[in-house]
C-alpha cells in the first residue's frame, strides 16, 4: 500500500501546472449601491503583479482589448458599464502606442430592476476577456468568469 | 522483512528514475535558460524540427522547401502586440535580403485563415508566405523545454524569431523579451549578416 502511495505522490508532483489566469476577481470587495430601483455595482479585479493586460479602449485595431460581457436575465436590465483603473498607462511598441492596465481595475455596472423582480435574490454573472503580457511574454487571451449576488 | 527491503529498493529506483528521466527528455535544442531573450548560444547549429503547413494561399509548405536557402522564421498571432510591431520590419527585411538567398516566413498559431489574411497579411502588406499552425504543434516543436515551464510550449514561442541556415540548422533564436524588445530586428540582422 505504501509503495503505491509513494508512487502516486511521485507521479502527481512530477507534473507542473500551467499558468491559467493573470487576473483575479475579488468578489469579497464588490460594492453595491442602491437608489430606488437602480443599482451601481463595482466589480473589483486584481491583475497579478508583474503582468499587464490590454486596456478597454485606446488599443490598436489588432490588439485584443479587455472586454466584459454579462449573462442575460429576466430580472434586471444593465443600462451601462464602465472600466475604471488607476493603473492605466500608455506603452509604445516600436512606434505604436497603446494603453494597458496593471494593478487593480474595476468594472462599474449600472442596472435597473424590472418590476416583477423586486425583493428576490439577484445574481450578476459575466465574463471578462483579456489578453495579458509581462516583461517577457504575451499570453493567449483568457476568459475570467465572475458571479455575485447583489440583493 | 525481505519483501519490505525489496519494495524499498523498488521505490528508491522508481524515484531515481523519475528524477533522471527529465534529464533525457530535452528537445533537440534544449536549454537551461531563465532568460528567454536571445537563446542563440544554446541552440547554435542544432537541426530545426521538420514541419509541413498550409499557407494562406492554400499551398503546403515544408521546411525542406528551403534547403539551400536561409530562412528567417517568425512565430506570431494577429493579436500579439509585439508581432504587430515587428511585422513591418520583417517585410522590410524580406525586401532588403531576398536578393541574397534569404526567405522570410511567418507561422501563425491557432487562428483562422480569414483573420490572418485580413489582420496580418493585408494589414501589414506582407509579401512573404504566412503558414497556419492550427493546433500550435509546429510552434511548440521549436520551444525549448526548460524555458518558462509553466507556460504551454506554443505560448512560449509567440513573437519569437529564428534563422535557419542552408542545411536546416538553427543559427539564431530569440524568444520574446518584451523588456528589451527589438522591433527593428537589429540582433537578427546582425546574425544574418554574419551567416551571409
Amino acid at each position: 500500500m505504501k509503495y503505491f502511495n509513494l508512487l502516486f505522490f511521485a507521479i502527481i508532483f512530477s507534473f507542473t501546472p500551467l499558468q491559467d489566469e493573470f487576473v483575479i476577481f475579488q468578489a469579497e470587495e464588490t460594492e453595491v449601491k442602491k437608489s430606488q430601483e437602480e443599482y451601481r455595482i463595482s466589480l473589483p479585479f486584481k491583475i497579478i503583479d508583474g503582468y499587464y493586460i490590454q486596456a478597454e479602449t485606446d488599443v490598436p485595431e489588432n490588439i485584443i482589448s479587455t472586454q466584459v460581457s454579462f449573462k442575460e436575465n429576466d430580472f434586471y436590465q444593465i443600462t451601462h458599464h464602465a472600466f475604471s483603473s488607476e493603473g492605466e498607462q500608455t506603452i509604445y511598441l516600436d512606434t505604436t502606442a497603446h494603453n494597458v492596465l496593471s494593478g487593480r481595475f474595476e468594472i462599474v455596472v449600472f442596472l435597473k430592476l424590472k418590476d416583477k423582480a423586486l425583493n428576490r435574490t439577484k445574481k450578476l454573472r459575466g465574463e471578462v476577456l483579456y489578453q495579458a503580457c509581462n516583461t517577457r511574454q504575451c499570453f493567449y487571451p483568457r476568459n475570467l468568469s465572475f458571479e455575485i449576488e447583489f440583493i | 522483512m525481505k519483501m519490505n527491503k525489496k519494495l524499498w529498493r523498488l521505490n528508491l529506483m522508481l524515484l531515481l528514475c523519475l528524477l533522471i528521466i527529465p534529464a533525457f527528455d530535452h528537445p533537440v535544442f534544449g536549454q537551461e535558460n531563465d532568460n528567454p531573450g536571445n537563446t542563440s548560444d544554446n541552440i547554435h547549429n542544432k537541426k530545426a524540427p521538420e514541419f509541413s503547413l498550409e499557407s494562406l494561399d492554400g499551398k503546403t509548405i515544408s521546411l525542406k522547401d528551403y534547403e539551400g536557402k536561409i530562412l528567417v522564421l517568425h512565430i506570431a498571432t494577429t493579436w500579439c502586440p509585439f508581432c504587430n510591431a515587428e511585422a513591418p520590419h520583417l517585410e522590410q527585411l524580406y525586401q532588403d535580403y531576398k536578393g541574397r538567398n534569404v526567405e522570410v516566413l511567418i507561422i501563425d498559431v491557432k487562428e483562422p485563415k480569414e483573420l490572418v489574411k485580413n489582420q496580418l497579411k493585408e494589414k501589414h502588406n506582407l509579401s512573404f508566405p504566412i503558414l497556419l499552425d492550427p493546433e500550435g504543434e509546429v510552434a511548440a516543436s521549436f520551444a525549448p523545454q526548460d524555458v518558462l515551464p509553466d507556460l504551454s510550449r506554443d505560448e512560449v514561442m509567440l513573437a519569437s524569431n529564428l534563422i535557419i541556415d542552408r542545411e536546416g540548422k538553427i543559427q539564431f533564436m530569440s524568444l520574446l523579451d518584451s523588456k528589451n524588445f527589438d522591433a527593428e530586428l537589429v540582433e537578427l540582422k546582425k546574425r544574418l549578416d554574419e551567416i551571409l
